[in-house]
């Protein structure tokens, strides 16, 4: 692949982003590759820098140092301090509180980028009208914009994102501010509006929910660090850290000290005294005492009466029951087991009382050795 | 019964102490508002000789009557938009862009408002008066003989009331501009629009509201604005509304009729255009403020930022350049049109404060006054905005808005009202009727400060300490005066500052020994040397000055005391 070919794909391009406030280091030397037509999600907490990261792609923000490119245009170097004006970038953002104007109507909102771009004015009826009809909102022209709800404010912020038809449009928490029901609702539009159109987006969220639904590639960010980079599924299955399996949902985590890695490639750890457990290892195996983590998902835990688990590669453990709370569609069983606490997600036919001693058995493959 | 809260002792419990404070509150506004517009009223409709119509026919095609209508259209009009696009343009350069030293640049910005626009006047004479002005001196090889500005014109009228009125738009246009939501604005970089398109595509719009009220509050001001139109307007012959009022009161006989019913007049244009202005706002306020704090990223002007800064440094050097010039004159025993140190005399301090009894009696006079009356100004919007704001008493609205109506109110307007209303009881002659006219006047300023305040501190803060086992007095003392104190100094300090310069209302009061330090001013510089009035209006800057240094401590201390929380 040459090298013209290799920065073509690339709808976004950022090398050793650093973005410092005063003393504080917000982005700490990120690099990553939005491909044409991708949709990449930046999860992580609030504060991780992932709004920060955003916000200097689109120009809103100077980063502190390193390079960004959008398609094949350089926005920003740090290197001879070149900045290219937010205006200039080509690029559509939905923002949070969707700064829809409300001193304009719907249509105007919509066609102001066109305006900007003078483009002949039939072109613009014509792309604001199918861009308002895409997103739902075909009636709306004429409505004063401060009329609107928040899922349709929603909308008009996307329709004005897309109407230009920007190299990358970016999202910035944009369903945060929705009630449940529509969120998902939204989720789903706004799912099936890229596969329809075909933009490259780039969607901040803390919810990993929408991180997986939406994405083709996620980024999970940790104080200014990217801490992992993968697929969806590989990211949710195959966590490499504590921080990320425990913001994608890992509720029990144990920590230990490593032994020596068996054959089949899997890393035993002791996590408290008188428990091994062993588990899927993903990368480079550590040296022999690294301090490691087993990650366990709680709906993997199995808790019985009898012994009725027990096979080839199960870790079998003997604990009682510490707490139970009902969730409708399951329980979450607190357990002792030894010196550990763990949660268990069972199913609601379970009756286990308080106090009850309970076997538990978890597969070694649905144990995850990672790094702490 | 808990149905006023517990800041009011026992108002709650008791049926008849509360129908009696209503009565009292009644009575009181009857007195100091309504019963001084309605003698305006009675003044004008029934005390012309030759009955109403006839005199109100005769004295509106009045050549004279009709000109002054006229200026006093034209200066409002061109001091409004000298003042908005100065302040508009300002406050924009100072919250939206990265404009070197705005940090410097925003409280000399706002320091006119805390001027004396009077001395402002004084100050300008020496720079662009026809004959001896600094800057005609400076421009006479240039283009000949002739002055080539006239500060005594209807444009040098509007040009010193528009610098100094600048802040009250700046101040609104700030306070919009920074409680506005900034992705609105980034929306549109987004989307392709440059800095100043987005400026005036969405900035401007969406701020128009708040700056539009301040437009107006500005042309209502000037409308009734009595100082600078005399000073100025006097050398030149240019007569307003308020001037014409005065001169009727200041003839022998006073003719009364006349100037009630031009007051009637300003008052009705300056009611209307607020109850439009009003009107307007209530259709057209758009919510644009955001939960979200993302501080705006500054725009960046580039090369342009300097030139940002050399345009707020120009209204800077605007207003102290004159009163460095003032100063100038000052010090010198005879003005010759430059400065000479041979020439170098405190004399003309030492004549204010210790020769001329005019100025003497103007600085005790308005020390007391604003002393006394800022105090008792507090204490009654103190408890007129528990009242409004902290009980369900009925009536409460109608306090509420019997008290703001003072803001239609021009100044010269109320100070006829009060001298009518007031001439044939003992508080006519004395300091204590200009201060009873001050507090009047400035008593929506003093209630909306005052209730902003009571709002700021909840109630459950007071019904903690009283479920915590402290009294209501105690509760008081301990809980919610701590936490009013800083609010009402800088209130305090506004109103004091506020009532030292005034000079609308006093104009119709004050009697011989009752002179307020402005009355004394604009007195002395129509007889004395010009050397002696520029000292006096460079002391009364001084203490206004001081008055600042002192709100800015008080605010400050306050502002990094919320910061803590």
């Amino acid at each position: 692949m040459s090298a013209q070919e290799k920065t073509s794909q690339n709808a976004v391009q950022i090398k050793n982003l650093t973005k410092k406030f005063g003393s504080i280091t917000v982005i700490d030397d990120i690099s990553f590759t939005v491909k044409r037509g991708d949709t990449v999600t930046l999860l992580g907490p609030s504060g991780c820098g992932k709004t920060t990261t955003l916000r200097c792609i689109a120009g809103l923000e100077e980063p502190t140092s390193g390079s960004i490119h959008i398609g094949d245009t350089m926005v920003f170097d740090g290197a001879s301090r070149f900045e290219l004006e937010p205006e200039k970038r080509n690029v559509g953002m939905v923002f949070q509180s969707y700064a829809i104007w409300p001193h304009m109507t719907v249509g105007q909102n919509v066609r102001f980028p066109l305006d900007i771009k003078k483009l002949p004015h039939k072109e613009r009826r014509d792309r604001v009208a199918e861009i308002l009809k895409s997103v739902g909102l075909g009636d709306y022209l004429d409505r004063p914009a401060s009329q609107l709800s928040g899922g349709q404010q929603q909308r008009v912020a996307l329709a004005r994102a897309l109407v230009f038809e920007p190299n990358v449009v970016l999202f910035d928490e944009p369903l945060s501010n929705l009630d449940a029901n529509l969120r998902d609702h939204m989720r789903n539009e706004l799912q099936e509006l890229q596969a329809r159109i075909g933009f490259t987006a780039i969607y901040v969220t803390h919810d990993q929910r929408e991180a997986l639904s939406l994405s083709d590639e996620v980024i999970v960010m940790n104080g200014g660090r990217i801490d992992q980079i993968g697929r969806p599924e590989e990211v949710f299955a195959q966590p490499k850290t504590v921080f990320t399996a425990r913001f994608l949902g890992c509720s029990n985590i144990f920590k230990g000290r490593m032994s020596a890695p068996s054959d089949d490639g899997r890393i035993s750890l002791t996590v408290a005294s008188g428990i091994t457990l062993s588990g899927q290892h993903h990368g480079d195996v550590p040296p022999v005492g690294t301090e490691m983590a087993v990650v366990i998902r709680s709906n993997k835990i199995k808790i019985s009466q009898v012994v009725d688990h027990s096979g080839p590669g199960m870790h079998m453990l003997t604990g009682a029951i510490e707490s139970k709370v009902f969730f409708g569609t399951y329980i979450e069983y607190g357990l002792r087991v030894g010196d550990l606490q763990m949660k268990a997600d069972c199913d609601v036919s379970t009756h286990y009382d308080v106090g009850e001693q309970v076997h538990v058995a978890v597969n070694e493959s649905d144990c995850l050795v990672v790094k702490v | 019964m808990s149905e006023a809260s517990t800041l009011l002792p026992h108002a709650s419990s008791r049926h008849i102490q509360r129908r009696g404070l209503l009565v009292l509150i009644y009575a009181m506004l009857l007195v100091s508002i309504i019963y001084p517009m309605l003698m305006i009223l009675y003044e004008s409709l029934f005390n012309a000789s030759e009955g109403f119509f006839a005199h109100a026919g005769s004295v509106l095609t009045d050549r004279d009557v009709v000109l002054a209508i006229g200026n006093t259209l034209q200066i409002s009009v061109l001091a409004t938009l000298i003042a908005g696009s100065l302040g508009v343009t300002l406050a924009w350069l100072v919250a939206r862009t990265d404009m070197p030293f705005a940090k410097v640049l925003d409280p000399l910005n706002m320091l006119p408002f805390y001027l004396s626009s009077v001395v402002g006047a004084l100050s300008w004479q020496v720079i662009a008066s026809p004959k001896i002005g600094l800057l005609n001196k400076l421009l006479e090889p240039v283009f000949g003989a002739g002055p080539v500005v006239n500060i005594y014109s209807i444009t040098g009228i509007a040009f010193v009331l528009g610098l100094f009125y600048a802040p009250y738009i700046y101040l609104f246009t700030l306070e919009s501009l920074r409680s506005m939501d900034a992705s609105l604005e980034e929306a549109a970089r987004m989307a392709g629009s440059s800095i100043l398109n987005t400026a005036f595509k969405i900035t401007l719009p969406l701020s128009a509201p708040a700056i539009l009220s301040s437009f107006m509050l500005v042309f209502v001001t000037c409308a009734g604005i009595f100082g600078v139109p005399q000073v100025l307007g006097t050398p030149g012959h240019i007569t307003t509304i308020s001037t014409i009022i005065y001169r009727a009161m200041n003839d022998y006989p006073a003719d009364y009729p006349t100037a009630a019913l031009l007051s009637l007049l300003l008052f009705l244009f300056t009611a209307a255009l607020i109850v439009l202005q009003i009107r307007f706002l209530k259709n057209k306020s758009f919510a644009t403020i955001t939960g979200k704090g993302y501080r705006p990223r500054p725009l960046k002007l580039g090369r342009w930022r300097w030139f940002g800064f050399g345009v707020n440094l120009f209204y800077v050097v605007l207003i102290f350049l004159p009163f460095t010039a003032l100063c100038a004159v000052s010090l010198q025993d005879a003005w010759t049109g430059s400065f000479h140190w041979s020439r170098l005399t405190f004399n003309n301090y030492l004549a204010v404060l210790f020769v001329e009894d005019a100025a003497r009696r103007g600085f005790s006079n308005s020390l007391i006054i604003s002393s006394v009356g800022a105090t008792i100004a507090i204490a009654v919007c103190f408890f007129l905005a528990l009242i409004v704001q902290k009980t369900k008493l009925p009536g409460r609205k109608v306090i509420s808005l019997i008290s703001t109506l003072p803001v239609a109110i021009p100044g010269i307007v109320l100070g006829l009202g009060f001298l009518v209303g007031f001439i044939s009881t003992p508080l006519y002659g004395t300091i204590w009727i200009i201060m009873f006219a001050y507090i009047v006047h400035y008593l929506p300023t003093g209630l909306s400060n005052m209730e902003a305040l009571v709002q700021s501190v909840s109630k459950e803060l007071d019904e903690s300490a009283r479920m915590s086992g402290a009294s209501w007095s105690e509760a008081m003392r301990k809980i919610m005066f701590p936490l009013l104190a800083p609010g009402m100094i800088s209130t305090w300090i506004l109103l004091f500052v506020t009532f030292i310069r005034e000079v609308s209302a006093s104009v119709m009061l004050y009697t011989l020994g009752t002179e307020t330090l402005s009355i004394a001013l604009i007195r002395i510089m129509e007889y004395k040397p010009y050397g002696i009035s520029a000292a006096f209006g460079v002391l009364q800057t001084l203490l206004l000055m001081g008055a600042v240094i002192l709100l800015r401590l008080v605010t400050n201390r306050t502002s990094s005391n919320k910061g803590a929380h």
